[in-house]
């Protein structure tokens, strides 16, 4: 596990968000893992307060606790058909990305022509 | 105490020119549409499925362990104002919500309060104007600061009680003092309640008219028009078909049924939260009249429900609304939660990588599952 600070505080927001979540989402999280994250989490942390008004990624959470929340989607609240959706969308940003490499490349060509 | 009027000026406040002219535009739709509402039968429907819904949303909500839940007798009640809130275009029947009914329900004064607070009753009022020139910077005539200062002294008590009977409610006991506060506050509440209905009783052949006339104005095509994109997208309703087709689903109580209504600009404050709702019931929140000016309509935030067929085998038939909340719900927090993994991947990151993050934190565990 990443043992920095700033992980082990993510791991404290994450910690509280769960708190938040309702139990038909929270009860698809593993209690094993639920408790790693109390385990692991920075105690002494007091994360900023969460409003129940606003939609997760306006919450003021760290990057850290973010990568927590995806990897916690796709591990546990994910169905196989998101997922099957996931790994598709995975294959396009892969292609749109090699495509804008590609274009990239081929107009530096034309420049120095 | 909160300081509602509670004499004709309420009723004055209601634009009724205006409303004729809406009415002189009343076309096809805008009688079929009538039609429906004037049914007694549907609006039984109506009825039933707003209960439900409210029960649903209680059940989310922090409400959920109190008699509001269990008692349904309580909940015939609020269904009633809510329904009648709705038609009247005016704040202040949402009133007359009967607290020593309540009392003799043997509730808690909390719950009383809560029950009542949640009914939109205990807010202080000002005219919106007054807000508006605040927020824009605008300077205020002496008699404009005068009311906004009561205004703010009368938010500062409503806080106040909001507090003491969240503190009851908490478990914690209040002291002598507080207890005090709280159950005079409640007993102010009444008398408001008693002389609401006074009012009512009064004003009965006026409230009729205008409620015939709220009703008209709420389906004019122009409001109509203001619906978010995304809503027209599902439904358009001055399409017939459609609404024939929500004439049959209102005779369905199961709740097979899709609600939509109609958002209007200016929803800044409504008494009503049906956050986990609002994906299929876009409830344009109540404004209450004495928050309004009679003559800037806009300032008005109204309530509308408009029934329309779930979409083509969405849901199974005998589907219970509960369901499609559980449904919606859980949709609606996968899709935040996936919208983190969409931010990564478009950084680059695979999944591969994201999953790993999980395992990392249960350690050991996985390790030895790998070795497996």
């Amino acid at each position: 596990m990443n043992n920095s600070i700033e992980f082990k505080r993510g791991l404290t927001e994450v910690a509280m968000i769960i708190h938040y979540l309702p139990s038909e989402i929270k009860n698809k999280i593993p209690i094993e893992f639920k408790k790693s994250v109390l385990d692991k989490m920075d105690t002494r942390f007091t994360p900023a307060l969460f409003d129940k008004n606003k939609a997760l990624d306006e919450q003021a959470i760290s990057k850290d606790a973010k990568k927590i929340l995806a990897s916690i989607y796709i591990n546990y609240l994910a169905t196989d058909e998101e997922k099957k959706q996931l790994a598709t969308e995975e294959k396009e940003i892969a292609r749109k990305l090699e495509e804008e490499k590609k274009r990239k490349y081929s107009t530096d060509v034309f420049k120095k022509k | 105490m909160t300081n509602i009027i509670i004499d004709d000026t309420i009723l004055q406040k209601i634009n009724v020119k205006e409303m004729e002219k809406i009415m002189e535009k009343e076309n096809t739709t805008q009688k079929r549409i009538n039609e429906i509402f004037d049914d007694e039968n549907i609006y039984e429907e109506l009825r039933e499925n707003i209960k439900n819904s409210i029960l649903d949303e209680l059940y989310y909500s922090e409400l959920k362990d109190t008699h509001f839940y269990k008692a349904p007798e309580v909940l015939d009640q609020f269904v009633d104002v809510f329904i009648e809130d709705i038609l009247y275009d005016n704040g202040f029947k949402a009133d007359l919500m009967d607290l020593n009914k309540l009392r003799k329900l043997d509730y808690t004064p909390t719950e009383m309060y809560l029950f009542r607070r949640n009914s939109s009753g205990n807010k202080p009022k000002i005219d919106i104007s007054i807000l508006f020139k605040i927020e824009k910077g605008e300077r205020l005539t002496p008699e404009e600061e005068g009311i906004y200062r009561e205004y703010e002294q009368q938010t500062l008590e409503r806080d106040r009680n909001n507090h003491l009977a969240f503190k009851a409610l908490g478990g914690d006991n209040l002291n002598d003092d507080e207890k005090i506060r709280l159950n005079s506050y409640l007993d102010s509440l009444i008398s408001e309640e008693e002389a609401l209905k006074r009012l009512e009783e009064e004003n009965k052949p006026k409230i009729k008219a205008l409620r015939k006339k709220m009703k008209d104005k709420y389906f004019n095509k122009e409001r109509l028009s203001k619906m978010p994109e995304r809503l027209c997208n599902i439904s358009d309703p001055f399409d017939l078909e459609k609404f024939e087709k929500a004439n049959k689903i209102f005779k369905g109580v199961n709740g097979n049924t899709e609600f939509i209504s109609i958002d209007v600009p200016n929803n800044t404050e409504s008494g009503y939260d049906f956050e986990v709702l609002s994906e299929y019931i876009i409830i344009v929140q109540n404004m209450s009249a004495y928050y309004s000016k009679g003559d800037t309509n806009e300032h008005y935030a109204h309530t509308l429900w408009i029934y329309i067929p779930p979409r083509e085998n969405e849901y199974p038939e005998g589907t219970h609304l509960s369901d499609l909340i559980h449904k919606r719900n859980m949709n609606k927090w996968t899709k935040e939660f996936k919208g983190f993994v969409d931010d990564m991947m478009e950084g680059g990151a695979k999944i591969a990588d994201i999953l790993k993050i999980t395992d990392s934190i249960l350690g050991e565990k996985v390790e030895n599952r790998g070795k497996e």
